[in-house]
């Protein structure tokens, strides 16, 4: 099947964070659960599961009472043009989709988080309970199934709208031009045009004003953590070499790796 | 603009923009197969949600008898139901609901119960009531309903079972303050004029302008139509100006003003602010002339009109103005050009217009002093003043909700709705709107020849009760049962209501529930209250009932809702209306029964359905297009927007009164009586009274703060549908949402950190003590401790294991506060006490 390139924005003026974006991507998450996994829905609703939160929500505040400013961003992935969590994934488990989706394919994961260590935006979020990595899907499967996805159709006040590429980019110029006029400072569309040559456009895109764009985590450049993060080297040599084998046998897989990796992983367990 | 269906919906989907467009299916060629995604072929099924009081319209999917999604019914123009909704699966599947009848073992308060059948505990309810009523006593039932899940049968059962003890919330949140704050400007017919919360909204769509003061509509959210409305005023534009201690997320994080106004120091701010707008003539003066009493003449010793002729079923009231086109006091009706300004010597009395008055009133409390009793700044009270008439009238003061805070709050929602009209955005495009709702009615009996019950007692006979609503009234309860007037209370019968944990004074509330012979209680989750019960139905959650048609919406244009029933209950759980039919079984006689619900018996819900259907009352622009088969189908009926045109309204005027001759009559009425304390509370000018903490001191210690409480949108009142919710906690967690709130500098000053652990206590009832973590921030004022409603668990630690989720700790300003009563009308002033910090041992 062919389909055309999606994307998703959030305009974080019109977002009264009331956070029913958060929970609505939270419980479609239970809801996939349920139909993907035969998870029954009693237990998928009421078990903690906070990496099935692929909307997190990051508040910072700045300056000093009373000119203080109190933010509270949203974190999700960003469907990078070049993603660089898939470039380094020893499992191939991750892929950019005609919709432009990023997508981790659970089945394939083998918890290494190499992609986590590398994401400029810091998105994907490991599971000590599943072993595995997780980030937002931009809602593939809602998205080629024609509906918008669970952020976008939960918002009452328009804040998140997803759709063809073309269509909500040029929503998202609009509003950005209306702000930019009617509040007399620049707000911009992040992601809509190339961000940096690491990053690209992204397809998950944001509506802000640009002097806040620190507080909304839209940097003007961002760099993959390869460098940074934790030393990968060892963990992803073993991965690769299974790697391959993961979609067949997935789980094998998945507990040999976190066998090696165990010591690695350490500092994740208190996420 | 009259609007017909057809166009109505052009409209919405208008207004919906940034949705409708998106919905295209991203297919370039093949046809759309089915996939998991939607589920297939779902079950829909249409309801309203009850995760708060809201009723926003949903819809809900269900698989093999599974719920799997929930949604907002897409068939509103506001299309909205908020996180809180969306968490309703984790509400209805908690596995810490109460899943069976329950009676209690240990002693009052223990929290220790063992379950029962449903024979058993509904024959111990059963027996106690038809004991009481044999007895000549079924006035001494105390009913206290919320949430309720047999809505129309529950009060009409009592009220014929011989009780008209019906002890209501409202008195926290839109009973007197919020309704004679608004009526004694817009007037409401008789003697007591009473408003809405709905009777006005702000047309946030096309409002430049929204000063949100004592209300953030995101706070304490009312997802449909409200989030909607105020989602897409921002996105039109909208500007936001918070005048609150706390400074929130949801008002607008950028391009919005906070103006951090010490507790209770609103009513400063709005004098200075109206000073300004005079100083300036910021103000509307056509429409003062047009529509309101602004040319009054008044008497300036007694504060009543020179001469008022009151208006009869012939007649519109008239009252006398100075004419300057003849020089002489007229009546209004025969005045050619009533002056606004002015002071006049009729007939040897000292009189000035209305207006004036205001004015004079203003000038006599300058801006500096305004702007240190309100801890707001003269230049950012000159900027909104100045801001206000650059946008008016698409502009407006919000006029609050949970509008009981302080003692001067009526004046507070009183002087809120008079600039408002000074600004003349009444019926203003981008101003504020009207209501327009539809009528349904009950098909049950009622019966007159109850015992009076202890709320109209009061009323009538108790000083600073005169002017309570009696119907939204519960902190008299434990008055009642203290002194046993007007009679002895016996027992108690909570229908989904928590007393303890909803009404400031919580722990009075317990004491009184404990000296009832019976505490019967109906609910589907644990609370603070329940702890004191004797016998616990399991109620079914609103996922697994159906309801009668709903009307009761905050909406601009009348809404009807539909409510079946998604799942099959629960556990052992029940309906509520199978609840109070299997009660009425038991306390009627089967002549009783069967004459008063045989019908209903037989035709279940659907019988009060169609009674509301051949009952409705609708304007005649809505009847045109209301279509029975539409609202089936749609699962909501939407009818036609108010007309936008000021309207003048029932007041004794016969104009929307900037000069509230309600307030002037009961001032001097007060000042009669001798009681000049109460009077200052219901002044017709523009004043400053104290709240009832200022009143205990001067200067807050170090240690001291004002126990401030404001609604998170995870959050909803105190019922464990929301406390006890993961998927809410989980997102909470992240706003430290448990926490108590206050000021960086205060803190450090104390030594003290965020994440450290405090115990809290009021100065007047220091022995009952809370704990709680501490956050520090930037974001609150510095005489504030705020939390947010209805969050942990706070004094209760016995409800820690039954709610696990919920925090063990955190801190519900109702559980220590005082039962003390707002001046005359006699509601719950629900942070107005001080309260002392220290670090936790
Ligand atoms: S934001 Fe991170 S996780 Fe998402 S596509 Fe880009 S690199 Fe990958
Ligand atoms: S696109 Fe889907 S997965 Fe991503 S944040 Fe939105 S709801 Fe969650
Ligand atoms: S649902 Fe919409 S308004 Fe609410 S927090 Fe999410 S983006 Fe903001
Ligand atoms: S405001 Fe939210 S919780 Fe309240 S009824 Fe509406 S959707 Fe439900």
């Amino acid at each position: 099947m062919s389909y055309d390139k999606m994307a998703v924005c959030y305009d974080t003026q019109s977002c009264i964070k009331c956070f029913a974006c958060v929970i609505s991507c939270s419980t479609e998450n239970r809801m996939r659960l349920q139909r993907d996994y035969n998870y029954t829905v009693e237990k998928s609703m009421v078990e903690e599961q906070p990496h099935l939160n692929y909307l997190r929500v990051e508040v910072n505040e700045k300056g000093k009472f009373p000119n203080v400013s109190q933010i509270a961003a949203f974190k999700h992935c960003q469907h990078c043009d070049n993603p660089k969590c898939m470039e380094i994934c020893p499992a191939l488990a991750i892929s950019k989709k005609e919709t432009g989706a990023v997508v981790i394919n659970q089945e394939r994961c083998v918890g290494c988080q190499a992609c986590k260590d590398v994401c400029p935006y810091d998105v994907p979020v490991f599971s000590k309970d599943t072993g595995k990595t997780y980030k937002c899907t931009m809602c593939h499967d809602r998205l080629t199934a024609g509906m918008q996805t669970a952020c976008a159709v939960a918002c009452p006040s328009v804040a998140i709208f997803s759709g063809k590429q073309e269509e909500v980019i040029s929503e998202a110029r609009k509003r950005a031009e209306h702000y930019s006029k009617v509040f007399n400072k620049e707000y911009f569309v992040y992601g809509a045009d190339k961000v940096n040559d690491t990053v690209g456009t992204l397809s998950y895109m944001t509506i802000a004003p640009v002097e806040n764009r620190d507080d909304y985590l839209l940097p003007a450049d961002p760099s993959s953590g390869v460098a940074g993060g934790r030393e990968i080297t060892k963990v992803i040599g073993t991965a690769a070499i299974i790697g391959t084998a993961a979609a067949v046998a997935g789980h094998a897989v998945y507990s040999a790796v976190k066998l090696s990796g165990k010591d690695e992983h350490k500092e994740n367990e208190n996420e | 603009m009259k609007l017909t269906r057809r166009n109505f919906m052009k409209t919405s989907v208008a207004g919906l923009a940034g949705a409708a467009v998106f919905t295209g299916s991203p297919l370039k060629t093949e046809a759309r197969e089915i996939t998991s995604a939607d589920f297939g072929v779902e079950n829909k099924t249409y309801l309203t949600c009850r995760m708060c009081a809201q009723n926003c319209p949903m819809v809900a999917y269900t698989r093999d008898g599974r719920l799997v999604r929930l949604d907002a019914n897409p068939n509103t123009p506001y299309p909205s139901i908020c996180g809180r909704g969306r968490a309703a699966t984790a509400a209805l599947y908690d596995p810490q609901r109460i899943k069976t009848p329950l009676i209690r073992t240990g002693k009052r308060g223990s929290g220790e119960f063992r379950s029962a059948s449903w024979n058993e505990a509904l024959d111990l309810i059963g027996n106690k009531m038809l004991q009481l009523r044999e007895e000549g006593e079924p006035h001494s039932v105390a009913y206290f309903p919320r949430f309720n899940s047999a809505s129309l049968l529950d009060d009409t059962i009592f009220n014929l079972y011989g009780t008209d003890n019906l002890f209501s919330y409202g008195d926290t949140c839109f009973g007197s303050t919020n309704q004679l704050g608004l009526g004694s400007v817009f007037g409401g017919g008789g003697e007591e004029p009473r408003q809405g919360n709905s009777s006005v909204m702000g047309d946030y769509e096309n409002a430049k302008l929204a000063v949100l003061i004592g209300r953030n509509p995101v706070g304490g959210l009312v997802a449909f139509p409200w989030g909607g409305m105020f989602g897409r005023g921002r996105k039109n534009g909208m500007k936001t100006v918070l005048v609150d201690p706390k400074k929130s997320l949801g008002v607008g994080e950028t391009d919005t003003e906070w103006l951090p106004v010490i507790p209770g120091g609103d009513v400063a701010f709005l004098v200075g602010l109206a000073g300004e707008l005079f100083k300036n003539k910021y103000y509307d003066e056509e429409f003062l002339k047009e529509y309101t009493n602004a040319d009054m003449l008044i008497n300036a010793e007694t504060l009543q009109p020179v001469y008022l002729q009151e208006g009869d079923d012939e007649n519109d009231p008239d009252y006398q103005v100075y004419d300057t086109a003849t020089n002489s006091a007229v009546m209004k009706s025969e005045a050619e050009s009533p002056a606004l300004y002015g002071e006049y010597n009729v007939d040897g009395v000292k009189a000035k217009t209305a207006l004036q008055m205001l004015i004079d009133s203003c000038n006599a409390f300058p801006i500096e002093k305004a702007a240190e009793k309100s801890g707001i700044s003269v230049e950012q009270i000159q900027k909104l003043a100045k801001d206000l008439n650059d946008t008016r009238p698409a502009c407006f003061l919000e006029r609050g909700y949970r509008a009981t805070r302080y003692y001067n709050s009526l004046h507070e929602k009183q002087l809120i709705s008079v600039i408002n009209g000074l600004l003349g955005v009444y019926g203003r495009k981008g101003g504020l709107i009207y209501g327009r709702y539809a009528y349904l009615y009950s098909p049950f009996d009622y019966s007159d020849s109850n015992e009076i019950s202890v709320n109209m007692w009061y009323k009538e006979n108790v000083e600073g009760f005169e002017l309570c609503d009696p119907y939204n009234m519960r902190r008299t309860f434990p008055l009642a049962v203290e002194t046993e007037e007007p009679y002895k209370l016996r027992m108690a019968f909570l229908n989904g209501q928590n007393p303890v944990g909803g009404s400031v004074g919580g722990h009075k509330m317990a004491k009184a529930l404990e000296k009832m012979e019976m505490v019967a209680a109906i609910s589907p989750f644990w609370n603070e209250s329940l702890l004191y019960a004797d016998v616990i139905l399991p109620d079914t959650t609103f996922l697994e009932r159906s309801e009668p048609l709903f009307g009761q919406y905050k909406a601009t244009f009348p809404v009807i809702t539909v409510h079946d029933q998604v799942i099959d209950p629960m556990f052992e759980t029940r309906n509520g209306y199978w609840i109070m039919l299997a009660i009425a079984k038991r306390i009627f006689s089967d002549d009783e029964y069967y004459s008063y619900f045989g019908d209903f018996e037989a035709g279940g819900v659907k019988y009060i359905v169609d009674y509301q259907l051949e009952n409705l009352e609708l304007d005649e622009a809505d009847a045109a297009i209301f279509s029975r088969r539409k609202l089936i189908e749609d699962g909501v009926w939407c009818g036609v927007p108010a007309p936008v045109k000021p309207m003048n309204k029932p007041t004794p005027s016969g104009k929307l009164e900037v000069y509230s001759l309600f307030m002037a009559k009961w001032h001097e009425e007060l000042l009669n009586q001798g009681r000049e304390n109460d009077a200052k509370y219901f002044d017709p000018l523009f004043s400053c009274p104290p709240t009832y903490y200022q009143t205990l001191k001067e200067k807050l210690d170090n240690d001291e703060f004002v126990p401030i409480t404001g609604f998170s949108p995870l959050s909803s009142f105190t019922g464990a549908q929301t406390r006890n919710n993961i998927l809410l906690r989980n997102v909470g967690a992240k706003l430290n949402y448990s926490a108590v709130f206050i000021n960086t500098d205060r803190g450090n000053a104390l030594g003290l950190k965020s994440g450290d652990l405090i115990e809290i206590f009021n100065i007047e009832e220091p022995s009952l003590v809370v704990k709680a973590e501490v956050q520090l921030s930037e974001t609150v004022e510095p005489h504030t401790l705020f939390s947010f409603y209805g969050v942990g668990n706070g004094l209760y630690r016995k409800l820690a294991d039954k709610l696990s989720v919920a925090s063990p700790i955190g801190f519900n300003p109702n559980h220590i506060g005082n039962l003390n009563f707002m001046p005359v009308e006699a509601s719950a002033p629900s942070q107005d006490f001080i309260v002392k910090i220290r670090r936790a041992k």
